[in-house]
C-alpha cells in the first residue's frame, strides 16, 4: 500500500444496493438501481428532481463507469473537464491527458459507447484528473475493477494528483475487491470440465468509419489462433488487457456482430452451436425491468419454459443467498438477482456456451463467486459450456482452459489456449 | 463506409457562427414546417403535368432536398441508418392509419383528401427523422459549455439549461444502438420472440401483435429509462460549470 492509497477513504459494502445508496447521500446525485424495475426508478428520479440542490465541487467515478461520462466522446469530455478549472483546453491538452492514463490519441473521437470497461474506467481517471483543480474531493466507485492488474497504477497515480493538491478521495469498494485490506478468497470446489470445440478462422470486423458528429476513421479487428484450434475445456477464461477486444470476440460468438470475412464459432458434443452472452453492462439486458417482470415477458410465448427458468432462478439465488434471508423482497429486486435472471433465461435454452462478460461486476467477491460457481455447476448438468471474460484472477483457481487475447498488431489479434 | 467524400464545407456541423449554422438548419427545414413551399412547388408543377399529380409530386421533391442537405453532414452510411429507421416508422403510421380508416370508417371516414394527408405524413415523417436528427446533433454540447465557463451573465443560466437539454437529445440517438445489440442477443429473429414454443397454427396471428405491442411499449420505456439514467450527473456537472466563475469572465455571452 503506497502513500496515496494510506490517506484515501476506502468503504467496502456488502452489496450494490448499499454501495449505491451511500453514494447518492455523499453526492447528492441520484444513481438508479436498474434491476429494481421502472416504477422505482421514476420515484427515485422524481424525489431527485423535487429535492435538487447546489452539490459540492467534486469529481464522481459512478458506480457504472459509463454513467459518468455525459458527453459523446473523450475529446468533448476532457476539453469540457478542463474548461472547468478555468483552463483553456485544446486538443493537445485532452491528448496529453489521455495518454497519461494509458489510452490512444485515437480513442479521442471515439464514440464513448464503443469504449470498453477498461478504457471507460481509464477515461473517468483522466476527466477526474482534469477536474482535479476545482473540485474538493473525488468520490470513486469501484475505480479498479475493470482494469486488468498492469493497469493499477494509473488509479495510484490519479490518487496521488490528488493527494498533492491536498484534495480528498473517496473510494466505494465491494466486498472483497483488491483495495479491500481484509480480502479474502472462498475456495470453491472444481467442477468438472466439459469439453467444447472452439473453431476460429480469422474472423474479420469492420468497424465503419463515422463522420457525424465527430470525425472517427473505420477500423478493423481479426482474430487468428496462435496455434493449431482444439479442444477446450469448460468452464474457461478469456483475457487479456484493457481494450483488446475480449468483449467484441465475446459479442462475435454471439453472432451478434456481423463478421467481413472468416468465421469463429463453438460447438458442444451434442453438436450444439447456440451461444447465449451476458453483457459486461448486463443490467441494460433487463430492459429496465424488475427480475421477475423480465423472465415474464421473454417467456410469455412459453409457459413451460417459464416454469422451467423460473425453478432455475429461484436455485440459482438460493445458492448464491445460503447463509442469508432470501425471503427479503429486496434481494430479488437487486442486481445479483438481476444477473441470476438473466443467467437463468440464457441456461434454460440449454445453449452450447454462456458466456459472462464480467460476471463479478457491481458483486461482492464472496457472492459473484457462488454465482458463477453454480452456474458452472448448473450448466455443466445441462451440458452447456460456460466462459468467463474476466481480469479478475481469482477466476485462475477455478476455470479448466485459459485463452489469453494479445494484440500483435494494430488490427490482428491472436489467442493462445492453455489447459488450467 | 462511404462511396465518395463530399466537401467540407457542405458540412452543416462545421458552419460558423453558431447563428449561421441555425439560420440555414432552419431555412432547410422551413418545407417541413410550412404548407407555402409545397403548395408553390406543386402549383408550378401543375401547370405542366396532370392536376393531382404536380402536388403530390410536391412532398417526395421536398423529401430528396431534405436529404440532399443532410447527405453531406452526415455521409452514406448514418442517412442509411436514419432512413431505414424513418421507413419503418413512416410505413407502420401509414399502413396503421389506413388499417384503422378501413376497419372504422364511421371514425376515421375515408376520402380524396385524407388520402393525400397520407402520402404527406408518410414523406414528412420520411424527411423530419434525418432532418431532427442532423440538427440535434449538429452542435456541440462541449463547445457550448466551454463558451459558457468563460462567460457570466443573464444568458448563462439560459445556455446551460440549453446545453442539457441539448444533450439529453442527443443522447437519444446514443441510447437506441445500444438497446438494438441487446435486444439482438435476446431476438435473434429482431421481430419474433426467441422463446415461442407455445405458437401453434394460427395462433401466432393473435399472440405476434399481442407481443409486438408489449415490445413496443418495452421499447418506448427502457429509451425513456436509459435517457434519463445519465442526467442526474450532467446536472452534476452543468452545476460545475455554473459555480466556477471566473472572475476574469466578460459579463455578456
Amino acid at each position: 500500500m503506497n502513500s496515496a492509497e494510506k490517506k484515501m477513504t476506502i468503504s467496502a459494502f456488502d452489496t450494490y444496493e448499499g454501495l449505491v445508496d451511500h453514494f447518492v447521500q455523499s453526492t447528492g446525485i441520484f444513481f438508479p438501481k436498474m434491476a429494481a424495475g421502472r416504477g422505482e426508478f421514476f420515484r427515485g428520479f422524481s424525489q431527485w428532481l423535487g429535492g435538487l440542490k447546489q452539490s459540492r465541487p467534486q469529481a464522481v467515478i459512478t458506480p457504472d463507469p459509463a454513467q459518468g461520462l455525459a458527453l459523446p466522446n473523450a475529446m468533448q469530455i476532457l476539453t469540457s473537464a478542463l474548461s472547468q478549472s478555468g483552463r483553456s483546453a485544446g486538443e493537445t491538452d485532452a491528448a496529453t491527458l489521455i495518454e497519461k492514463y494509458g489510452l490512444t490519441t485515437k480513442m479521442l473521437t471515439q464514440p464513448v459507447s464503443t469504449l470498453s470497461g477498461g478504457e471507460l474506467l481509464l477515461l473517468n481517471f483522466a476527466k477526474a484528473e482534469a477536474q482535479c483543480r476545482h473540485v474538493s474531493v473525488l468520490t470513486a466507485c469501484n475505480p479498479i475493477f475493470w482494469l486488468n492488474p498492469a493497469r493499477h497504477k494509473f488509479w495510484l497515480n490519479l490518487c496521488e494528483n490528488y493527494e498533492a493538491s491536498d484534495k480528498k478521495v473517496e473510494a466505494l469498494i465491494l466486498r472483497g475487491d483488491h483495495l479491500d485490506a481484509h480480502s479474502h478468497s472462498d475456495k470453491f470446489e472444481p467442477v468438472a470440465p466439459l469439453p467444447l470445440n472452439l473453431q476460429i478462422n480469422r474472423p474479420l470486423i469492420d468497424f465503419p468509419e463515422i463522420q457525424f458528429p465527430v470525425f472517427h476513421a473505420a477500423s478493423r479487428l481479426q482474430y487468428s489462433w496462435a496455434s493449431e484450434p482444439g479442444e477446450i475445456f469448460s468452464p474457461f477464461l478469456l483475457t487479456g488487457d484493457n481494450g483488446v477486444g475480449k468483449s467484441i470476440f465475446a459479442r462475435l460468438l454471439a453472432g451478434i456482430l456481423p463478421v467481413s470475412s472468416g468465421r469463429a464459432f463453438i460447438v458442444n458434443s451434442d453438436g450444439n452451436s447456440m451461444v447465449r452472452l451476458l453483457f459486461q453492462e448486463s443490467i441494460t439486458q433487463l430492459f429496465a425491468l424488475a427480475p421477475s417482470e423480465y423472465l415474464m415477458r421473454v417467456f410469455s410465448a412459453s409457459k413451460e419454459l417459464f416454469e422451467q427458468v423460473t425453478r432455475l432462478f429461484r436455485e440459482l439465488m438460493q445458492s448464491v443467498c445460503s447463509g442469508k434471508s432470501s425471503d427479503d423482497t429486496r434481494v430479488w429486486s437487486s442486481l445479483l438477482a438481476g444477473k441470476a435472471c438473466l443467467i437463468a433465461a440464457r441456461l434454460v435454452e440449454k445453449p452450447a456456451l454462456l458466456l459472462l462478460d464480467e460476471p463479478g461486476w457491481g458483486l461482492s467477491r464472496h457472492d459473484a463467486g457462488k454465482l458463477v460457481f453454480n452456474t458452472c455447476r448448473l450448466a455443466h448438468q445441462l451440458g452447456t459450456g460456460v466462459g468467463i471474460i474476466s481480469h479478475q484472477p481469482e477466476w485462475h483457481d477455478f476455470t479448466r482452459s485459459n485463452l489469453k487475447l494479445k494484440q500483435i498488431e494494430p488490427e490482428l489479434v491472436e489467442i493462445s489456449h492453455e489447459r488450467l | 463506409m462511404n462511396a465518395f467524400e463530399l466537401p467540407a464545407f457542405l458540412k452543416l456541423q462545421h458552419l460558423r457562427p453558431w447563428w449561421l449554422k441555425i439560420a440555414v438548419l432552419m431555412l432547410i427545414g422551413y418545407p417541413l414546417f410550412s404548407n407555402r413551399p409545397a403548395a408553390f412547388i406543386g402549383a408550378a408543377m401543375g401547370q405542366h403535368l396532370p392536376e393531382t399529380l404536380g402536388p403530390m409530386l410536391a412532398w417526395p421533391l421536398i423529401t430528396f432536398f431534405v436529404w440532399a442537405c443532410c447527405l453531406p453532414s452526415l455521409g452514406t452510411a448514418k442517412l442509411l441508418d436514419y432512413l431505414a429507421a424513418a421507413y419503418a416508422m413512416a410505413i407502420t403510421t401509414v399502413v396503421s392509419g389506413a388499417v384503422l380508416r378501413l376497419a372504422l370508417p364511421a371514425i376515421f371516414p375515408a376520402d380524396t383528401a385524407d388520402n393525400f394527408r397520407l402520402l404527406r405524413v408518410y414523406f414528412n415523417i420520411l424527411a423530419v427523422f434525418p432532418y431532427s436528427l442532423t440538427f440535434l446533433n449538429s452542435f456541440s454540447v462541449s463547445n457550448l459549455m466551454n463558451r459558457l465557463t468563460r462567460t457570466r451573465g443573464r444568458f448563462r443560466e439560459a445556455g446551460l439549461h440549453l446545453a442539457l437539454a441539448l444533450r439529453i437529445c442527443q443522447h437519444v440517438g446514443e441510447v437506441i444502438p445500444k438497446m438494438l445489440l441487446v435486444w439482438r442477443e435476446e431476438n435473434p429473429d429482431l421481430l419474433l420472440p426467441r422463446c415461442r414454443d407455445d405458437w401453434h397454427g394460427i395462433s401466432p396471428l393473435v399472440k405476434w401483435p399481442m407481443w409486438f405491442v408489449r415490445s413496443i411499449s418495452q421499447w418506448i420505456f427502457a429509451c425513456i429509462i436509459l435517457t434519463f439514467e445519465p442526467i442526474p450527473v450532467m446536472v452534476n456537472e452543468i452545476e460545475q460549470i455554473d459555480e466556477s466563475r471566473d472572475s476574469d469572465a466578460p459579463d455578456k455571452v
